[in-house]
């Protein structure tokens, strides 16, 4: 029983969620994860499940330490999602949500490219439903240009699977680099999931439209997923670093200027997976530990800020800092467990994120990358100005909006309060947190506690509040504006449907014409037609009987002389 | 901007929105900046080579960083990016 893929028994549990009810349907949901954790838990190292498919042993239950720190986080993201949606009645929801969570752990345990495909479009399929959920014609459009995207990544992984295995014989998830084509569609293939520069837009334009409890899930697993992947089979892939680095800072200009707290959480959730990609470009096993430890990390704080912000759409109706402000008074608790994820984004010391940022820029100056460093630096001071920062100022301070909203039900305090504890948790003592990573590593010798070290990124947060504070008093910090603001999306939702409807014009004008063509000429055979075998043509006349004794005797005269000369 | 919606009236003052508080956090933060840097002077005496080493790097990117990132994004990006709100909605 223990050796059965725990991302199969969630997605077979979600089954009865479908049919059960009330408290009995809130425990089963929350058993899911965590027998699935014990299971995890339980099971060395190896291969545990195979099965024989397409004349290739799948291997479903792949236990390694990449794969298990991963499946841990994904199991208790997947536990305080499904208490901050305890009190969604709509079964839907639910079910999807568990589809997706055990779509994600299955994907990290495969040991094959197959099935990894499986679980990676299952992944695309069953997340969808959490954005189509909301239920608005936003929503409904945005969550098919998810799909759609999502789906052309899985195309790209099976078109790049089919390609490799074509090239080795072999169909095995291990390292697989950027040498044959089928390594480059993959790379792409993972790229989208894991929002690339230029890959990226699909992130914040669907994530903020999902329903409040989805956008927590789904900023947990799809793009950590990818990065999971990265690290399996691109680690130390050097244009991984560049990629990276762009990612960490592009974002952060689209962040500060966005008006939905929802989308700068998306933005800021694209800027930190950007540190995730330069450790896995830096490749070493220290940049490793780091990506794992910041992907850990990044899923308490991230799900923690989108639960907060969800605790005030879901009570506000709206996550638009402009209708916002103030909310601090009748919403402590929720301020309190925002403030906690905008201190660990921020790397503040005592909050996860710094351990984290730590390994990743130790790494990151270990190998020289002088470059990256500085990109990362600044993303850091970046990030603490337009999120740790402005997501609770604009929320909760700031001017005062003047609602007066209730504070967030008991389950959603309850997974806020439990998140920000382990965001705590992971920052007081991270050697917890470093016994589950990748390769092993010595914490009593890499002290992220150095003074020095803490100094250093205090002066780094202290100097980049002083900006914020400078730039707030001084007028120069945009204060939240209603509109949107164009993106990547620009290409397709405007140019290419404007492409689109000109090419429509032009094939509409071509075939008018043709079909004007083909009715003139069709006419005039007609007319023709009508001419000759009209009532008055002569083909129809009535012709005298003696006329048609003329023509039979030709006709006999004809064939007559044929058959006397032989010819046939 | 949309409408602030105001209820009953209420004047209330938040904790940030009295001035003497302000004024506390702001000169916390000030020292805050001076105590880094001069703890790193502090420490770090000796310290040289590494291009990570230099004193007031943090503090300078930190600075500068947030300038940047602002004056780009408010200056540059927004005037090229932002549309009113049902502009994809035509």
């Amino acid at each position: 029983m223990t050796e059965f893929p725990p991302g199969l028994i969630i997605i077979l549990g979600a089954i009865p969620v479908a049919v059960l009810r009330g408290p009995l349907r809130a425990i089963w949901m929350l058993a899911l994860p965590v027998v699935a954790f014990a299971m995890v838990w339980m099971l060395p190292d190896g291969n545990h499940f195979g099965i024989i498919a397409f004349g290739q042993e799948l291997e479903l239950l792949r236990i390694d330490p990449l794969s298990r720190i991963f499946a841990y986080i994904f199991l208790i993201a997947a536990f305080l999602g499904i208490v901050y949606a305890l009190h969604v009645r709509a079964a839907a929801e639910h079910v999807s949500g568990l589809v997706y969570s055990g779509a994600a752990v299955g994907a990290v345990f495969a040991g094959d490219l197959i099935s990894l495909f499986v679980f990676w479009e299952l992944t695309a399929i069953a997340s969808v439903f959490l954005i189509l959920a909301s239920r608005t014609h936003d929503a409904l459009a945005a969550g098919m240009r998810y799909l759609i995207i999502q789906v052309g990544s899985g195309v790209l992984l099976l078109a790049g699977l089919i390609v490799r295995w074509h090239e080795t014989g072999s169909v095995a998830f291990g390292d697989i680099g950027l040498d044959g084509p089928g390594g480059v569609l993959i790379f792409f293939a993972f790229g989208i999931k894991a929002a690339f520069p230029l890959l990226h837009n699909w992130l914040a334009d669907s994530y903020p439209k999902a329903t409040v409890t989805g956008a927590v899930l789904l900023s947990a697993f799809t793009t950590k997923l990818a990065i999971y992947t990265l690290a399996r089979g691109y680690a130390g892939t050097e244009e991984l670093i560049w990629i990276g680095a762009i990612m960490a800072i592009f974002p952060m200009f689209y962040a500060v200027i966005e008006n939905d707290l929802r989308k700068v959480l998306a933005y800021s959730l694209n800027n930190q997976l950007g540190f995730m990609v330069v450790a896995v470009g830096v490749g070493t096993d220290l940049a490793l530990n780091g990506a794992a430890a910041h992907a850990v990390t990044h899923i308490v704080y991230k799900a923690l800020l989108f639960m907060s912000v969800g605790a005030i759409l879901h009570r506000m109706g709206t996550t638009l800092a402009s209708n916002l402000g103030g909310l601090y008074r009748t919403m402590p608790l929720t301020a309190l467990f925002g403030i906690v994820g905008a201190l660990s984004i921020a790397a503040a010391p005592l909050f996860s994120g710094f351990v984290s940022k730590s390994l990743i820029l130790a790494a990151v100056l270990e190998g020289e990358h002088k470059e990256a460093f500085f990109a990362l630096m600044f993303a850091s001071a970046g990030v603490l100005i337009y999120c740790g920062i402005r997501v609770p100022y604009f929320a909760f301070y700031g001017p005062d909006s003047g609602a007066r909203p209730k504070e967030a039900p008991m389950n959603m305090l309850v997974a806020m309060g439990l998140a920000a504890a382990l965001c705590l948790a992971i920052g007081v003592w991270p050697a917890a947190l470093f016994s589950v990573l990748p390769f092993p590593l010595d914490y009593k010798v890499f002290n992220v506690y150095a003074v020095s070290h803490v100094v250093t990124q205090l002066q780094l947060l202290f100097f980049s509040a002083l900006a914020f504070v400078l730039l707030h008093r001084f007028g120069r910090y945009p204060l939240p504006k209603s509109g949107i603001n164009l993106d990547t999306d620009w290409f397709y939702r405007r140019l290419g449907s404007a492409a689109l409807r000109s090419l429509m014009v032009l094939g509409t004008a071509i075939q008018t014409r043709f079909y004007d063509a083909v009715n003139r000429r069709g006419q005039r055979i007609l007319i023709q037609l009508y001419r000759h075998h009209g009532p008055h043509g002569v083909l129809a006349r009535t012709w005298p009987t003696g006329s048609m004794v003329l023509w039979v005797a030709l006709l006999l005269f004809a064939y007559l002389f044929l058959y006397f000369f032989d010819i046939f | 901007m949309t409408d602030r919606p105001q209820q009953n009236g209420e004047t209330s003052q938040g904790w940030f929105e009295r001035p003497g508080n302000v004024r506390k956090l702001m000169w916390a933060l000030y020292i805050g900046c001076a105590a880094s840097v001069l703890l790193e002077i502090t420490l770090r005496v000796g310290h040289v080579g590494h291009f990570e080493k230099m004193t007031g790097l943090y503090a300078l990117v930190g600075l500068i960083g947030g300038f940047v990132l602002v004056f780009v994004a408010r200056d540059i990006l927004a005037r090229l990016v932002h549309r009113r709100e049902d502009f994809y909605d035509d």
